[in-house]
């Protein structure tokens, strides 16, 4: 009976409130979540505003009518670049916070960085009217400021609806359903990259790999003629970050759109090796600057690239775009993880300017100074799948572009040359293309010049 | 009544529970308090030093141990104890715009540059261990990557069980210790080699604890994808294997995090503490002139980084000869033996008082004086 009817609605009738347990529940519930599971069950809500307003029953609407009466400045929220609309709002005061001018009130999280909020002017926060966690928009009102109090200004009671309200925020069935519906639209248009057409529609954000039977309600049966098993069964659940949705939802989405496979070659890194160790001393006096792993890549991918023209080139609709310049994203390493800025026109640069270009980008990246613009675009990309030992790898290609070449750990094998077994440092390349756009021949020779190239650069000085 | 009671009890235990819970739920998304990896994004070696002087004095180390990782731009760091003119070339350091930097532990002097990496190990007294810490770097890299790395018996780190890649130092304090060492990935061996080779070595006698040279080679030679940020990646996770965590990157420079340590980085880069705390030390260097047929002997003795006495003797003995060495003499005690101070000293001279012969001797009295000081400055 009680099943039947928290099934079908969430509004608890007076009547069962009357002649059940319920109110010795309601004591000790905190929110409707919990009086709905102790009525036994166990399915996500199709109101999220019903339950919403349920927790609110004990806390009144606490307006202090003085407040009408003093200067209040509204804070709005700060401007995004341009392909961005939207970001989650992370707040670093609370209600009753005294602040200066230009003093760090919070940052809102957008799908690549953070970008702060300062406060326009001094007072004491009276009302926060968006929620730690909640979307917000360009230039959205999110704050209001006492300019005319001085110091700390309690407003305990107002601090009470403020604080409840992050807790239903954060289960994370309602915000899933929230953005969900505003996402798609916003997102289409937040993708990066000149493909003027719109893209098909990206699926709808799926609730989880989960099936749709939860791992956390399977019954356990224990093996026969064993003790019963032990072990917690516990779950926990995270909202996903703006960043790993995104990153989630751009993957996916290339896969989807690329015919995408991987062809790999064997490369023999002891010449590289070897003239990187007689002249990198020299290098560095005379440019100022080490001469790493990554830039023999690039130039050897630059070189392939000419050769090979189509996968520089991107599909869009029935039209295939060809780029007379080479943009290479490659990834830097960042506090806050790894980031893929771009470095533009490698045709042009030489090792140095390489270099230069990808240092400056890590010295920025560590300061959490890197622009949305350095992220954006590019024609080819590089990625580093050895850093902690991968061997072989298919990487995932980067919209908009067409291919992407991934490089892994060395290891010394035996190898034949001249009819001899020698030990040489080997690497395994992996260039994961869009077949779409690019046959099987043209990949496979782009890969054999880049292997050429870094095997004998002077295969990049004959161009031959 | 009791009813009430019952109630409050049954409220505040379920608090408690819930609010270990909340606590359990954030445990597992945020390190361990056991280990924290640390990991520097300034390249400026003062900063870094006073950051890790920092954590040494005021960090609480019963519950958690620290590993911190750090790279600088090209710096030469000697010990507390050590004299820098004898252990590197202080003169093309500072025409290179290398800095020279002292640390508060001992041992001996190594250069640094960007393709070197510092790591530091702060933990308690009772959980020191020195060999420990260089057996998991060491466990570390040869997993990762298939090189030849062994601890000798001097506990350094020893590639190909011929080349030195690590210069090892520690501190150890009433409750607190650290224990440090460099690691060569990619350094610029012309530049070490030139950085390390002093040009004052004769005539000098000196208790300062002496540097022991060795041959050294990179390890990005074995393989080139060894660089700053996967060695840093490799070390913290094997560093974490017993608790996991996060490899957290830091500003040392933040004074909310770390209260003090812009006062800590100032006084490391003072020339009192870089020179001054140079132990006692002697020069005897004695120079002959074939054509002006004399002797001369300068022997000074030096404390603080300042001349303490100075003798100057020369045998041709003429009044006014010997009225210039005492003046000298006089001159030179109690300088810093720096560039500025020994340059007023040295060069001031007015030549056109003594006749021709008497300055050709002056003259080169000065020259020998400049290069039995002033070549190490």
């Amino acid at each position: 009976m009680a099943g039947m009817l928290t099934q079908g609605r969430r509004v608890v009738p007076q009547i069962f409130r009357r002649f059940s347990g319920y109110s010795a529940i309601c004591c000790r519930a905190k929110s409707s979540r919990q009086v709905h599971h102790a009525l036994g069950a166990g399915q996500k809500t199709d109101f999220p505003l019903a339950e919403y307003q349920k927790t609110k029953i004990w806390s009144r609407n606490f307006h202090v009518a003085s407040v009408y009466y003093q200067e209040i400045q509204e804070v709005k929220s700060p401007g995004f670049s341009e392909s961005i609309s939207e970001g989650d709002i992370r707040w670093d005061k609370a209600v009753g916070d005294f602040v200066q001018e230009d003093e760090l009130l919070g940052e809102v999280e957008t799908d690549k960085t953070g970008v702060a909020i300062h406060s326009p002017c001094a007072g004491v926060i009276v009302e926060l009217l968006v929620e730690d966690g909640a979307t917000v928009t360009a230039h959205q009102p999110i704050m209001k400021i006492d300019t005319s109090a001085k110091g700390d200004a309690p407003a305990k009671k107002a601090d009470a609806p403020v604080s409840e309200k992050p807790k239903p925020a954060a289960e994370p069935a309602q915000d899933q359903a929230k953005p969900a519906p505003e996402a798609p639209p916003a997102k289409s248009s937040g993708s990066s990259g000149p493909i003027p057409t719109s893209p098909p529609p990206p699926p709808p954000v799926p609730k989880g790999p989960m099936s749709s039977y939860p791992t956390s309600s399977v019954k356990v049966t224990p093996f026969e003629g064993s003790a019963p098993q032990g072990g917690a069964r516990t779950e926990t659940r995270t909202k996903m970050t703006r960043i790993r949705q995104k990153t989630a939802q751009r993957l996916k989405e290339s896969q989807n759109t690329c015919a995408a496979l991987t062809t790999f070659q064997e490369c023999d890194m002891s010449n590289l090796m070897e003239w990187r160790k007689t002249y990198k001393d020299q290098f560095e006096k005379k440019h100022g600057v080490k001469l790493g792993m990554m830039s023999p890549f690039i130039k050897a991918a630059a070189f392939a690239l000419k050769n090979q023209p189509v996968v520089n080139a991107v599909i869009d609709g029935n039209e295939i775009i060809y780029r007379d310049y080479i943009d290479v994203s490659v990834a830097v390493a960042a506090p806050k993880g790894l980031v893929v800025p771009v470095i533009r026109n490698v045709e042009t640069l030489s090792y140095a300017d390489v270099e230069k270009a990808i240092l400056e980008y890590g010295e920025k990246a560590k300061k959490n100074m890197l622009a949305i613009e350095d992220m954006e675009g590019g024609t080819f990309s590089i990625s580093n799948g050895g850093v902690f030992g991968s061997l072989y790898g298919t990487p995932i290609i980067n919209q908009p572009q067409s291919a992407i070449l991934g490089i892994h750990t060395i290891k010394k094998r035996p190898v034949v040359v001249n009819d001899q077994i020698v030990i040489r440092p080997i690497m395994i390349l992996a260039l994961t293309y869009d077949h779409r756009l690019i046959d099987g021949r043209e990949a496979v020779t782009f890969l054999m010049d880049i292997k050429r190239a870094i095997e004998d650069p002077r295969v990049m000085l004959l161009d031959v | 009544m009791v009813h009430l009671c019952q109630k409050l009890r049954l409220s505040r235990a379920f608090l408690s529970a819930e609010i270990c819970h909340f606590h359990k739920r954030s445990f597992s998304q945020k390190s361990s308090k056991r280990h924290q990896v640390y990991v520097s994004t300034s390249d400026d070696i003062y900063t870094n030093l006073a950051l890790e002087e920092w954590l040494y004095e005021k960090e609480d180390f019963n519950q958690k141990s620290i590993l911190l990782m750090w790279q600088n731009k090209p710096a030469v760091v000697i010990g507390r104890h050590q004299n820098p003119w004898l252990e590197c070339n202080v003169p093309k350091l500072r025409e290179h715009g290398i800095d020279l930097a002292r640390r508060i532990s001992g041992g001996g002097c190594v250069y640094h540059d960007l393709g070197n990496l510092n790591c530091s190990f702060l933990k308690t007294k009772k959980q020191y261990n020195r060999r420990q810490n260089l057996d998991l770097v060491v466990e570390a890299v040869t997993n990762r990557w298939g090189v030849d790395l062994q601890v000798n018996i001097r506990e350094d780190i020893v590639l190909d069980g011929l080349y030195k890649i690590s210069g090892t130092a520690s501190k150890l304090g009433k409750n607190n210790t650290f224990h440090h060492f460099t690691l060569l990935h990619d350094v610029n061996e012309e530049n070490l080699e030139m950085a390390l080779e002093s040009p004052m070595r004769i005539g000098v006698e000196s208790k300062a604890t002496d540097s022991k040279r060795s041959r050294i080679k990179n390890l990005s030679e074995c393989d080139i994808t060894i660089d700053f940020i996967s060695l840093v990646e490799v070390i913290g996770q094997q560093f974490y294997k017993e608790a996991g965590g996060e490899i957290t990157w830091i500003d040392p420079g933040d004074e909310t995090l770390f209260p003090g340590v812009t006062e800590i980085s100032k006084a490391s880069k003072d020339w009192e503490w870089v020179f001054g705390k140079t132990p006692k030390f002697s020069i005897k260097r004695t120079f002959t002139s074939g054509e002006l047929r004399t002797e001369l002997s300068v022997s000074c003795h030096f404390e603080k980084g300042r001349i303490k006495t100075a003798e100057i003797m020369c045998d041709y003995r003429t009044p006014c000869v010997e009225e210039f060495t005492d003046r000298l003499q006089r001159e030179l005690t109690g300088r810093r033996l720096h560039r500025e101070d020994l340059h007023q000293t040295l060069n001031d001279y007015d030549l056109s008082q003594f006749d021709q012969k008497h300055s050709a001797v002056i003259s080169w009295i000065i020259q020998s004086c400049v290069q039995a000081l002033g070549t190490g400055v």
